[in-house]
């Protein structure tokens, strides 16, 4: 705010340079999916080395909770710590299938904080996430488009039971949002992969008291990209 | 805008004698660029129907599609979408081939939709997306992905899919009633054992590949 008078002073000078004040992004988010929930959104603009996971590389404790239940106290805090503009839950609420959010951020570019990082637990799923994972923020005024991915954390196994679990190391779902969640399923697997990839999808079935798994294999399925960003870079 | 209507005015017809004043943003005020849209079918199965490509939006996730939209979803027609910011394709793009139409148009936006014939109400799309950095002969290569209209069941049954000899557009609604992205064939192989749909008939993004060139 107190930079509208710099900004004409330094307006020639940052021709030739980088930005070297405020900026103003807009961030949208819109959920693509047909039956997949997200759980409060965290919207982070960070330097470069605050990356918040690796592929292929083991989810930190923080992102497990996120990934498992959809808490994202831990990584904002994280972010917070290394100096990151954080916007926490924008929707205020579940980002329903379809729906879309839009957090702004202010970000002050002496710190460096001109990577984007956007996640949100998928619901349900046991521990699979959206992603955006630090992204650079374009430099130049425009509008760019991401298409992001589902990730799996690999710290619990997709075993497809719904049974309220979502503290980190409790196996099963939390809940099924659109309510076409079932019971009585035997578990598709017990086995946790142990590090970050790239999700292969719910299985689901075609019972809702029993068979292999609690999800339903025509409304819980779903293909990459999961969501869509509009980066508005004023 | 009588402000810019008589400047567009002035610069019509001073154009040949001040060629060097006609930046591209005063071109775009007079003049139409023409666009070749090349859609290739990347899937292993799954006819296309005749493509419409379009200056003006198309269809949008989390709304309702259009009944236009809902025909082409459903049944393959694009007649409801021809109209004058619209090009239809001739022909239905079969695995591993492609089509290509051209576009005339002021806009710098451009929108395609195509069914996958063996779906309930499936298609591929690209909605809005900015041409304006393209320079004449420059091209953009975009991978589609695919979205489902929301509007008919995927039931997968030979009596509900066109491309199965069954029915095409119905005006009945689906009760979620809006496009989203496609969560996938489940067919009769992977265990719903209504389908009549094989495993064959599956698709995974991207399931095309559009190649915009713009000509003119």
């Amino acid at each position: 705010m107190k930079t509208s008078f710099t900004k004409i002073i330094l307006s020639t000078a940052l021709l030739m340079s980088t930005s070297l004040f405020a900026s103003e992004v807009e961030v949208k988010i819109t959920n693509l999916t047909k039956g997949v929930y997200f759980t409060p959104l965290l919207v982070s603009a960070h330097n470069e080395g605050a990356k918040l996971f690796v592929s292929g590389e083991a989810a930190s404790s923080a992102l497990q909770k996120m990934a498992e239940g959809g808490d994202i106290a831990d990584l904002a805090a994280d972010l917070t710590t290394a100096g990151a503009t954080n916007i926490e839950n924008p929707a205020g609420a579940l980002l329903a299938p379809g729906m879309n959010t839009t957090a702004m951020l202010s970000i002050d570019d002496t710190l460096g904080n001109d990577y984007l990082s956007i996640v949100a637990m998928m619901l349900p799923t046991n521990d699979g996430f959206i992603a955006l994972n630090s992204v650079k923020i374009p430099s130049e005024a425009g509008t760019y488009v991401y298409k992001l991915n589902a990730y799996d954390a690999g710290t619990e196994a997709n075993d497809e039971i719904i049974n309220g679990a979502g503290a980190p190391n409790t196996a099963g779902i939390p809940a099924a949002p659109d309510g076409n969640g079932g019971t009585g399923a035997s578990g598709l697997t017990s086995i946790a992969e142990g590090f970050v990839h790239i999700h292969r999808g719910n299985v689901g079935d075609f019972s809702s008291t029993a068979g292999i798994s609690d999800l339903n294999a025509q409304t819980h399925r779903f293909l990459n990209p999961v969501a869509s960003v509009t980066i508005v870079v004023k | 805008m009588k402000i810019s209507h008589i400047l567009s005015a002035l610069l019509m017809g001073s154009i040949v004698t001040f060629s060097g004043c006609s930046s591209n943003d005063s071109n775009d005020l007079i003049t139409s660029s023409a666009y070749s849209v090349k859609v290739v079918n990347l899937t292993a199965a799954q006819p296309m129907s005749p493509i419409i490509v379009s200056s003006i939006s198309l269809f949008s996730i989390g709304e309702s599609a259009s009944v236009g939209l809902e025909k082409l979803a459903e049944g393959g027609d694009n007649s409801d979408l021809v109209n004058e910011n619209s090009v239809s394709g001739t022909k239905l793009i079969a695995p591993s081939q492609s089509d290509e139409v051209i576009i005339e148009t002021k806009a710098t936006q451009l929108s395609l939709a195509s069914m996958l014939v063996r779906t309930n109400d499936a298609f591929i799309g690209l909605d809005s997306y900015d041409v304006s950095s393209l320079a004449v002969d420059g091209t953009l290569e975009v991978e589609l992905a695919v979205y489902d209209a929301g509007t008919e069941e995927n039931t997968e049954t030979n009596a509900s899919i066109p491309g199965l000899g069954g029915e095409g557009f119905n005006s009945a609604r689906e009760s979620v009633d809006q496009v989203s992205s496609h969560s996938g064939i489940i067919s009769k192989d992977d265990g719903l054992v209504t389908s009549d749909l094989n495993a064959i008939d599956k698709f995974n993004n991207p399931a095309a590949k559009v190649v915009i060139t713009r000509i003119r």
